[in-house]
């Protein structure tokens, strides 16, 4: 019954671009988090006394976020030229509203 | 309890005030942009019709004015000091729309909008950062600020791709910390957000599809710098910088792939293509990532489509620091 409130089959809500760029925006969020518990693992682990160990915490967590970042970019341009090369194939027609 | 209401009045003025001014620069400007010949290709329709640009002085001059008016009846140094640092980049950008400046010297020179914020004595350097709580950043945090600048402005012109996209983008990403600011009893963090909004408005207006303004670079780096004040003064910069994540993609990924510094303008192999209306990303591997491109990376869109999709990803990028703050930032 539920099915005539879905929309048919061809229509498509969201391509895969859309949910890549979600993904984008997501997965980056996710790596700031995860720099930002790497902090709090050091500080919980190291104490925050200190001009070196603040020094050495803030430094580590810059190079979690760059290294993070970076990682990020390439999952993401991996991802992007598959998508694309779909559209190479002859997907590029005109899909506006 | 009369502070607060003080405040509300004086957010409510400063949000008219804005809103009326910017409406009425708009249309003394527009004018006469025309009749002196400032006007630019719109390149993504198939007329290329000529749009009067830049529309980013009568943005800046209401929010300017509407800002004096309000810290002239606060008393607060803190709005006189983010009205001096977006007005320092409102003029780099006007600059850069005049004659253009070097994809280095750019950034560099939006160090200063940081530093002039920095001296008006009113940064705490103390900000509120997901996970960790309340940081003391006592040393580290003036580099941070001087980053923030250059990246949410950079992050800002980049968005002012399509028509509506920046300020509709802008509206999406951080109407979801309002409630933050709120929480924060971030005063003047919200009454400056606010009046962004209402100089936003009339520009809006004349910048989503078909646009009849562009508002160049003097617009989009105020409101890039206009931003990182807001952050910088409610100690909210983290959650400004998850807010703006979809701006941060473009900028990320084009240094990126590209390996350095270059203007929007420079960059030899385009992101995308336009056809007949329908932008698709560039078929070529050599191309950099850009917002536009992934979004059309599947398919061909035509621009008032890829803005829509924008609007919902900022949208979602706003929730998310939103839901950030209130669920997983110690207080």
């Amino acid at each position: 019954m539920l099915h005539i409130l879905l929309p048919h089959p061809e229509v498509r809500i969201v391509d895969k671009g859309f949910l890549l760029a979600i993904y984008s925006v997501v997965s980056g969020w996710v790596l700031i988090l995860m720099s930002l518990s790497l902090i709090k693992v050091l500080i919980t682990t190291l104490g925050t006394k200190g001009f070196l160990i603040a020094l050495t915490e803030a430094v580590v967590g810059f190079l979690a976020l760059g290294g993070a970042l970076y990682l990020w970019y390439l999952t993401l341009r991996a991802l992007f030229l598959k998508v694309k090369s779909t559209l190479e194939e002859g997907n590029g027609g005109p899909g506006g509203t | 309890m009369i502070k607060m209401l003080t405040w509300i009045s004086l957010t409510t003025l400063a949000m008219v005030l804005s809103l009326v001014t910017s409406e009425l620069f708009h249309r003394t400007l527009i004018p006469r942009l025309v009749s002196r010949g400032y006007v630019s290709e719109d390149v993504h329709k198939p007329s290329r019709p000529k749009i009067p640009e830049p529309a980013g002085p009568a943005v800046y001059l209401s929010f300017a004015i509407s800002m004096m008016v309000v810290s002239h009846l606060a008393g607060s140094v803190a709005l006189e000091g983010v009205v001096a640092s977006t007005g320092l980049a409102f003029l780099i950008g006007l600059l850069d729309d005049l004659s253009p400046l070097g994809p280095k010297t750019k950034p560099l020179l939006l160090i200063v909008p940081a530093l002039l914020l920095a001296v008006s004595g009113e940064i705490v350097p103390r900000p509120y950062l997901p996970i960790l709580g309340r940081a003391r950043l006592y040393y580290i945090y003036w580099i941070v600020l001087a980053i923030m600048f250059t990246v949410f402005s950079n992050g800002v012109n980049m968005m002012d791709a399509l028509n509506g996209m920046m300020p509709s983008s802008v509206f999406a990403s951080t109407l979801p910390l309002l409630p933050v600011l709120i929480t924060l009893g971030s005063h003047t963090g919200l009454l400056s957000l606010t009046t962004l909004y209402g100089s936003l408005i009339p520009y809006y207006i004349r910048n989503r599809y078909p646009a009849k303004a562009f508002g160049g670079d003097s617009n989009s780096l105020f409101v890039g710098a206009a931003l990182a004040s807001v952050a910088a003064i409610s100690n909210t910069e983290a959650f400004f910088a998850i807010s703006l994540l979809p701006f941060m993609v473009s900028g990320f990924s084009i240094l990126a792939s590209i390996g350095g510094l270059l203007e929007r303008r420079d960059i030899r192999v385009r992101p995308v293509i336009v056809e007949g209306g329908v932008i698709r990303a560039n078929p070529s591997k050599e191309a950099p990532i850009s917002l536009i491109a992934i979004l059309t990376s599947y398919e061909g869109k035509v621009e008032p489509r890829i803005v829509k999709e924008v609007v919902v990803i900022s949208l979602i990028s706003g929730l998310l620091s939103c839901f950030t703050f209130f669920f997983l930032t110690p207080r």
